[in-house]
């Protein structure tokens, strides 16, 4: 057996979920309460207030009313009408779709561009230490909004959803990380798959990228989420209301809803009370990523056994 | 992190075991350039296309910093927009206090950041790693993480609404004849309170790098540590965080590379109440005396000195992490 | 922002609130704009000479109550059974095409076809019209760029930038050529729009644009009217002390009950009270700025008093409070100097409160004696502007359409614009329209921001609501001062203005809370003069004196 298959076969490698292993002691009883008070007071201080926007997302304008127009805790008379006017419309779920295959489409290319391009300046190349500091340069510097807005529009992407993917594929702080990561890996690795003959491309697919599967998913999460939070480059550069991203089209709903509107209101049937209805917009936007990160979770929270490499 | 039986240098390319080209001397330095650049053809191209986007979409649209050089006006085009030099950056030695206020404000909450806020994480993450249960360490994870998706227009409301003066716990205290619990709009608690949202907003997130380190950790190193006798506090300290110094490392630097940008968008929202003394910061000052007003030239100005202080920083971490003996973000 | 990952460019995040409506003054500016081209074509003598467009109000529907000269809003209690035509014939021959721009302050409709409603209007005009819709916190950063990209929409819904009449001389088209005296009179409905409200459009002695009028009224002091009869208050309090009174009935902490929300508001109440001037006083050519007076420092000592009374919310300060949503609630129970159209939304936010009742409160002067002097507001939403070209057929099409959407209230046309097509987008109600669900969502295109009839006061099933509100504003118009600035343009305003007053106001704001001195009012003007208060007298001066004093 080659070493790269040894690698392969490792990579799949898992520590058994909820035991101890073997050489771990008993944990100390008071370790544990502290441990517990710490890990308690962090997650209730998250959970209150997200308890909080799920109920008052289901008020309506009497609780609302009674709380003197602020957040609630409960609510005895759940009411969906905020969900029924925000995704009632057919607007917003329009909108999810094309956010969803931006995310997707603009997720995959950003990693495989950025793990190109990390593999490449992580190893001592033609060319890898003037691109590293080009790419050092780019978290440092920050284009300003018209130049941006001249570059999007000289390469003809406005209204376009290449304008949402393209400017922002490649992040120059994702690229060093990953970079980082990959200069962590054996270096035996490495040279035994050169005395086997491997191309710098083989390495890559068959070596690197198996054993990378943490970082892999910690970037594309980072980037899966940048490209489905992003709203600002939809807004200046897609002028057509009907190819807007979901983040745009849920920002338009909260943000308009508070400023000193109520300009030019006509009379209408019932509009679900405002608050509960920024509060159902922040749940619809989050429950996607709550869906999908449990997949991605078990690639870097559990440990991954490189044993085979010492062997 | 790495293992640590890395018995060669890191970065070193694969061609180790073969002849380098270094030791082939013929020729011009230009043809020697071409000769490694045949050579390591496959690898630049895997690489290149991340390259050109980034060249083209962020580096081009760089040169339009040439406004801060100029009395720039959106309807004139940059070339034809006066060239007024230096004037833009003004700000800088006018002595204006106000500057100099938002100057300091953002050195304080800097530190402070660098100190409290950006350790958080790593404990965090070392906390949620020393649990036995994978399903419980995954699902506290999740919960923690929750707050990074809000935006701050929501943490900012969500705090007035539990915390604000008319807020859940104070209606709470005054219908028990309480004393008040005041956080919001006191200028002296600003800095804290921002520091507390900073804290809440994203420690959950900025485990997930950590974690992901630690999950490359090989665990036999663990099991050698026990056997020789390590408790679990030893083997923190002589595994668990050597494994992790790069990233940290790492991240810090950048970190430094950003180090006058302290949160524009959460702080902006509550200068209200407490007053512009107290909040204002380098991001704020220059939207509120140069943005609202339309004054393209002075934000690009200030954009770039910030950015050129950041490059001193990071030059200057880097030099220091080398010379802890750390790889830091480049190497020599 | 996070510190944890990736840093993102900071200036480039957007804010809620940090828009507002975008209001804009034409005129003239002497001193040195930084790209003087047009320093010495913007004067006010080329801009007194400019021929106006003629007044013809459209007159075949009459109003219940008629509207007055000085500014009272004509008002209607139901929707008139007769509709007639304003337009005769279609603007467009449905094979052109119209691009625009406007702000939305609502979620975004679906294109058409989804929009029945946007297919049906571009059948009615003949054209396809494409129209983009920013969200009104965004529209600055939008214009901005769109400016810079010279790829102009045909129709754009302005905002004063620096430098405002080069931009305009730039790029956009004067219209003296079409709508100039008599010519307007080829859009009739252009012509309703009476002539005050055109000086906001004109520049560099000519008009640039066309004004989405407002009434004069400005804003109403709308008041819980169930909360203040419940506790037997009077809905006008006269005087300063009968103020405070009724202010503390109002207030219970341990219930969260407060009298004042946002600190704008009594601010603006007692300026009335206190007989502040409305933006900058004139005597006979002289200016001085509301901030300098001495009522304006009453205001403020009264202003100390009643923060440490406890009669105002205590998240006052904070510009992002839902004050609305807390008025809705009963946690305020005064919303003084709120924006008039708001109207609608209160009594549709809370219609199914049976509590409720909506009232509006009169200003006094200090002793009580008579009424205070009412500020009137600049009576323009925003200007439209068509941008530059040479096709004289294209602009004349986009005229007509923009008179089409121009429809006075009551027309055939107008029905449509504001409530769409009938049985789909709303329901005859007792003979008033009230938008369906499908309504509500598809009519709310910003067509009304790129032109629009004058305002006419009309509350769907609700006749009441139109006496009430025609008799506050017949009480209150005839006492109103204007603000002498309004027709004029400051570079040095469009420039410097929004960091002065912040940085003005942010002082004063902490002279509220008790953390400095009153003294400190002296300083906080200096500042204010230094920082660009001066430049914008002389400059408005200078207008006016060429004017002849006004």
């Amino acid at each position: 057996m080659t070493t790269l298959e040894a690698a392969e076969a490792q990579s799949g490698g898992r520590r058994k979920s909820g035991k101890r292993p073997p050489w771990m002691e008993s944990p100390n009883p008071l370790t544990q309460i502290v441990k517990a008070i710490a890990l308690g007071i962090s997650v209730l201080l998250v959970i209150i207030p997200f308890w909080s926007v799920l109920a008052t997302s289901l008020a309506s304008q009497q609780r609302i009313n009674e709380s003197a127009g602020g957040m609630i805790m409960w609510t005895n008379k759940p009411s969906f009408a905020a969900y029924k006017a925000v995704l009632g419309g057919g607007v917003v779920t329009r909108a999810m779709v094309i956010s969803i295959l931006i995310t997707v489409v603009g997720t995959l290319l950003s990693l495989a561009t950025t793990a190109g391009l990390a593999y490449w300046l992580s190893r001592k190349s033609f060319g890898s230490k003037p691109v590293l500091m080009l790419v050092l340069g780019a978290v440092l510097f920050s284009p300003g909004l018209i130049p941006s807005y001249l570059v999007v529009k000289q390469f003809g992407l406005l209204d376009s959803w290449w304008s949402l993917i393209l400017p922002v594929m490649v992040n120059a702080f994702n690229v060093i990380v990953m970079r980082a990561f990959f200069q962590e890996l054996p270096q035996e690795l490495f040279e035994s798959a050169a005395i086997d003959g491997a191309s710098s491309l083989t390495i890559l697919t068959k070596i690197v990228l198996p054993l990378s599967k943490a970082v892999l998913a910690v970037i594309g999460l980072f980037y899966a989420v940048a490209y489905w939070n992003a709203f600002f480059n939809a807004l200046l550069y897609i002028q057509t209301t009907d190819k807007w991203p979901m983040a745009l089209v849920l920002r338009t709903f909260v943000v308009n809803q508070t400023t000193i509107g109520g300009d030019q209101i006509q009379a209408s049937e019932v509009i679900p009370p405002q608050l509960p209805l920024q509060m159902a917009i922040l749940v619809i936007a989050i429950v996607p990523i709550l869906i999908v990160y449990p997949f991605l979770q078990r690639h870097f929270a559990k440990g991954v056994m490189i044993g085979a490499v010492k062997g | 992190m790495g293992q640590t039986s890395v018995t060669r240098p890191v970065g070193e390319a694969v061609t180790e075991t073969r002849p380098t080209e270094s030791d082939d001397v013929r020729g011009s330095k230009f043809t020697r350039s071409l000769r490694r650049l045949s050579r390591d053809k496959l690898l630049v191209g895997i690489g290149l296309p991340g390259a050109l986007v980034l060249i083209l979409f962020q580096y081009l649209p760089l040169l339009g910093n040439v406004i801060a050089f100029q009395d720039y006006q959106p309807y004139l085009g940059i070339t034809e927009a006066p060239f007024i030099g230096l004037q833009n950056f003004s700000f800088l030695w006018d002595g204006n206090p106000a500057f100099l206020n938002a100057l300091v404000n953002t050195l304080i909450l800097t530190i402070i950041q660098t100190v409290l806020v950006f350790p958080v994480p790593l404990f965090l993450a070392l906390l949620l790693n020393s649990l036995a249960g994978e399903r419980l360490k995954r699902l506290l994870q999740s919960i923690l993480y929750l707050p990074h998706f809000l935006s701050w227009v929501i943490v900012v409301a969500l705090f007035q609404q539990m915390l604000g003066n008319a807020g859940m716990l104070n209606t709470f205290l005054i219908q028990h004849g309480l004393p008040q619990f005041h956080v919001i709009g006191v200028p002296d608690l600003f800095k804290a309170l921002i520091t507390t949202q900073a804290i809440w907003k994203d420690a959950g997130w900025g485990t997930i790098i950590f974690l992901a380190a630690l999950s490359q950790v090989d665990q036999q190193l663990y099991e050698a540590a026990a056997v020789d006798g390590a408790g679990p506090w030893k083997r923190l300290w002589h595994v668990t965080l050597p494994q992790l110094k790069g990233m940290f490392i790492l991240l810090l630097i950048l970190r430094l590379g950003n180090s006058l940008s302290v949160g524009f968008e959460q702080i902006i929202l509550q200068q209200g109440p407490v007053g512009l003394e107290a909040s204002e910061v380098l991001d704020t000052w220059v939207y509120n005396n140069g943005i609202i007003g339309g004054n393209w030239g002075m934000s690009a100005a200030a954009g770039l000195v910030k950015s050129v202080v950041g490059v001193f920083l990071v030059i200057g971490a880097n030099k220091l992490a080398h010379v802890f003996g750390e790889r830091g973000v480049y190497e020599k | 922002m996070s510190i944890f990952t990736k840093p993102r460019l900071s200036r480039r995040t957007l804010l809620a609130g940090a828009g507002g409506a975008a209001v804009i003054a034409g005129g003239a500016s002497l001193t040195g704009c930084s790209n003087g081209s047009t320093a010495k074509t913007n004067t006010v003598a080329k801009n007194q000479a400019v021929k106006l467009p003629s007044y013809i109000p459209f007159t075949k529907i009459k109003p219940d109550l008629a509207g007055t000269e000085q500014g009272v809003d004509p008002a209607f209690r139901n929707w008139p059974t007769d509709n007639p035509k304003s337009v005769e014939e279609k603007p467009g021959t449905g094979k052109e095409t119209i691009s625009a721009m406007a702000n939305i302050y609502y979620a975004v409709p679906p294109g058409p076809p989804k929009n029945t409603f946007w297919a049906g209007l571009n059948k009615r005009l003949g054209v396809d019209l494409k129209l983009q819709m920013v969200g009104n916190a965004d529209y600055t950063q939008k214009f901005a760029t769109t400016i810079a990209g010279s790829d102009l929409p045909d129709i754009m819904q302005m905002q004063t930038v620096a430098n405002f009449p080069s931009l305009l001389d730039k790029r956009f088209t004067a219209l003296d050529e079409y709508l100039g005296g008599d010519a307007v009179k080829d859009y009739p409905n252009l012509a309703n729009i009476p002539e005050t409200t055109w000086k906001s459009a004109i520049f560099n002695g000519k008009i640039y644009g066309i004004p989405i009028p407002r009434g004069r009224i400005g804003n109403y002091n709308f008041i819980r009217q169930d909360l203040f009869e419940a506790k037997g208050l009077s809905i006008a309090p006269k005087g300063y002390d009968e103020l405070v009174e009724t202010a503390k009935a109002l207030t219970d902490p341990k219930k969260r009950r407060w009298a004042f929300g946002l600190i704008n508001q009594p601010r603006q109440l007692l300026g009335r009270m206190n007989d502040e001037p409305n933006g900058w006083r004139n005597d006979g050519g002289k200016l001085t700025n509301t901030y300098e007076t001495d009522e304006y420092k009453q205001t403020i000592t009264d202003l100390i008093k009643m923060w440490k009374s406890g009669v105002i919310h205590p998240d006052a300060f904070d510009d992002s409070q839902p004050f609305k949503q807390l008025f809705n609630a009963g946690t305020v129970a005064i919303n003084a100097a709120d924006g008039y159209p708001g109207w609608i939304q209160y009594q549709q936010d809370n219609a199914s409160n049976p509590k409720f009742k909506l009232g509006l409160m009169p200003a006094y002067n200090r002793d009580g004696s008579e009424l205070a002097h009412w500020a009137y507001g600049t009576g323009v939403y925003s200007i439209t502007s068509i941008k530059k070209q040479d096709n004289a057929d294209h602009l004349k099409l986009i005229l007509r359409v923009l008179n089409w959407l121009a429809s006075p209230f009551g027309t055939e046309e107008y029905l449509f614009r504001l409530f769409g097509e009938e049985g789909t987008d709303h329901k005859m109600t007792n003979g008033d329209p009230v938008l369906t669900k499908t309504g509500q969502t598809n009519t709310v295109i910003p067509i009304r921001y790129l032109a629009d009839a004058p305002y006419t006061i009309y509350v769907p099933g609700r006749p009441e609501d139109a006496d009430t509100q025609h008799k506050y504003q017949a009480l209150e118009i005839p006492t109103g001062i204007a603000n002498p600035t309004i027709g004029l343009f400051s570079n040095a305003s469009a420039t410097k203005n929004a960091t002065i007053d912040k940085n003005f106001n942010d002082g004063i704001n902490q002279i509220i809370q008790g953390r400095k001195p009153i003294s400190e009012l002296d300083s906080l003007l200096k500042a204010w003069r230094s920082g660009g208060g001066d430049q914008m007298r002389k400059e408005y001066q200078d207008q006016l004196q060429k004017n002849g004093g006004s």
